[in-house]
């Protein structure tokens, strides 16, 4: 995103709140097409929206459900710190650098196009069976995606903006902070938003291959039984908690962050 | 009073790497003196701005002598605003001040208000005018207090009656603070009414083509028929002088 004084509005969020009633509305119709199709196919296939609700409480009164949620989103949370502070790392290094982009673009390119699946085997087989290797795994994945969108960032920043500051001899901490970063606050932004949802899906993967506990090791077990209003509780619970770090946390940050480009 | 803040630059060349190679400033040699306004006239790609933009500590790939007095406080304008787009106009100059510096907010609002846009102050850039921008520039320059002020053509993009009003303001800044100041322009009008002194330099590559002080009024007191009348003498003696070449 181009940040140019008087700019057209781009990539903010819409108001919230403005369209309340119309969200409420597009939530009750899921909830009935929801029951409709369980109507249809059986609710032994699709259990509708009470046989779910029904098996969430029942998770959560054993404690079960907050257990696993608590495992998954520690898990979530230490992968994203990783791969948001490598990547982004990685990204500016290669965005400023242009030896750095050289030496380090093939690799980029490859840790790409590898295969989420063939990480985390490698990283269970050879770091064993443990959480360090569930996290990493998931980091892995993410990292080139934050550090690609963060090179393209880095080499679109404003030079001229950067002059002021050392024209004012401003420390190369200050100008680092005030100028550079937040400079770069719009492909930060798109790489969180991105990431939490790829991150937290992943998660769910490296815990049903080898955790013994969280969301996906959970999903599992009641595939074994096939317990489908079980997965679905499992699955809506987390959902709930992703959406609400989206809507509790990272658009207001942005719409702060931001605010300029709205006046 | 001897001057103590000398500036002065000697043998001083600057060439960029091409291909095609291109010497923008070659062999210059300047003194300035303490409290003088210059103004730096010449056609494009006669080195005026690399010759700023070394002053300025930002071009750091010339040979020859660079004379600064240690620790000078220096401020630039550059020929856009550069104003940071996410912070308010009174961010935007708090930026500049030293950190830890208490009087910087109240220092900063009383310059919001001697360049007359107090009330921006909590406004973003993008809501200014070109106009009122440049002036948050000055302000943001002004901040620092500076012994030496410089200036890269900074109104060249405006409607004539806001450069009119804006090269008053400058005026009347610089009469107030008598900082040593240096003026980028490729407009002999504009100069005839800052400047104590110009300096034509040659088209490219850069050396000085003519160096002349105006015989009239001190910046400020200078009527528009007068400007007028030194514009044209100064034409008349040196024909093709704004192509960078003095004598007739």
């Amino acid at each position: 995103m181009a940040i140019a004084p008087g700019g057209p509005p781009s990539g903010t969020p819409p108001p919230a709140g403005g369209h309340l009633w119309l969200r409420m509305a597009s939530f009750i119709l899921l909830l009935l097409v929801w029951e409709g199709a369980a109507l249809i196919l059986g609710r032994s296939v699709l259990p509708g929206p009470a046989e779910v609700a029904a098996a969430m409480l029942r998770a959560a009164r054993s404690g079960e459900l907050f257990f696993n949620l608590g495992m998954t989103l520690y898990r979530v949370a230490v992968a994203f710190i990783l791969a948001m502070a490598l990547g982004a790392g990685l990204g500016i290094l290669m965005g400023r650098s242009a030896l750095a982009d050289r030496l380090l673009d093939a690799w980029l390119i490859i840790a790409l196009n590898l295969p989420a699946l063939v990480v985390m085997v490698l990283c269970y087989v050879w770091f064993g069976l443990n959480d360090v290797a569930a996290i990493l795994a998931v980091a892995v994945n993410k990292i080139p995606l934050v550090a690609t969108i963060m090179r393209e960032e880095a080499r679109r920043l404003d030079r001229s903006l950067i002059e002021v500051g050392q024209a004012f001899r401003l420390s190369r901490g200050r100008i680092f902070l005030s100028i550079y970063l937040p400079q770069l606050y719009p492909g930060l932004f798109a790489s969180a938003r991105s990431g939490l949802a790829l991150i937290w899906k992943l998660v769910l993967v490296v815990e049903l291959l080898g955790r013994p506990n969280g969301v996906g090791f959970e999903i599992r077990t009641l595939f074994n039984y096939f317990d489908i209003a079980g997965i679905l509780a499992y699955s809506i619970a987390f959902i709930a908690i992703v959406l609400a770090i989206e809507w509790v946390v990272l658009i207001p940050l942005e719409r702060r962050i931001t605010a300029w480009r709205r006046r | 009073m001897t001057p103590a803040v000398s500036i002065a630059v000697a043998d001083l060349s600057r060439r960029f790497a091409g291909p095609p190679d291109h010497l923008a400033l070659d062999r210059l040699d300047l003194t300035v003196e303490e409290g003088e306004f210059l103004c730096l006239v010449g056609p494009s790609g006669s080195g005026k701005t690399t010759l700023l933009r070394i002053l300025a500590g930002l071009d750091r790939g010339f040979t020859g002598k660079l004379t600064l007095p240690p620790g000078l406080r220096s401020a630039i304008v550059f020929q856009e605003p550069r104003l940071m787009p996410w912070l308010t106009v009174l961010d935007n100059l708090l930026l500049v001040a030293q950190a830890g510096d208490k009087a910087a907010e109240s220092r900063a609002r009383a310059l919001l208000q001697e360049v007359d846009i107090a009330d921006f102050a909590e406004a973003y850039p993008g809501q200014l005018s070109g106009g009122m921008q440049r002036r948050a520039a000055l302000a943001r320059a002004l901040l620092v207090a500076p012994e030496l002020m410089l200036l890269d053509e900074p109104f060249v993009s405006l409607d004539m009656p806001t450069a009119g009003h804006l090269r008053q303001l400058v005026t009347r800044l610089w009469r107030g603070r008598r900082m040593t100041s240096i003026f980028v322009t490729h407009d002999l009008r504009e100069a005839m009414a800052l400047a104590t002194r110009i300096l034509f330099l040659t088209r490219s590559p850069g050396r000085a083509a003519l160096d002349w002080r105006p015989d009239l009024p001190p910046p400020g007191e200078r009527g528009a028929a007068e400007i007028e009348a030194a514009v044209t003498a100064l034409h008349r003696r040196h024909p093709r002088l704004l192509e960078g070449e003095a004598g007739s």
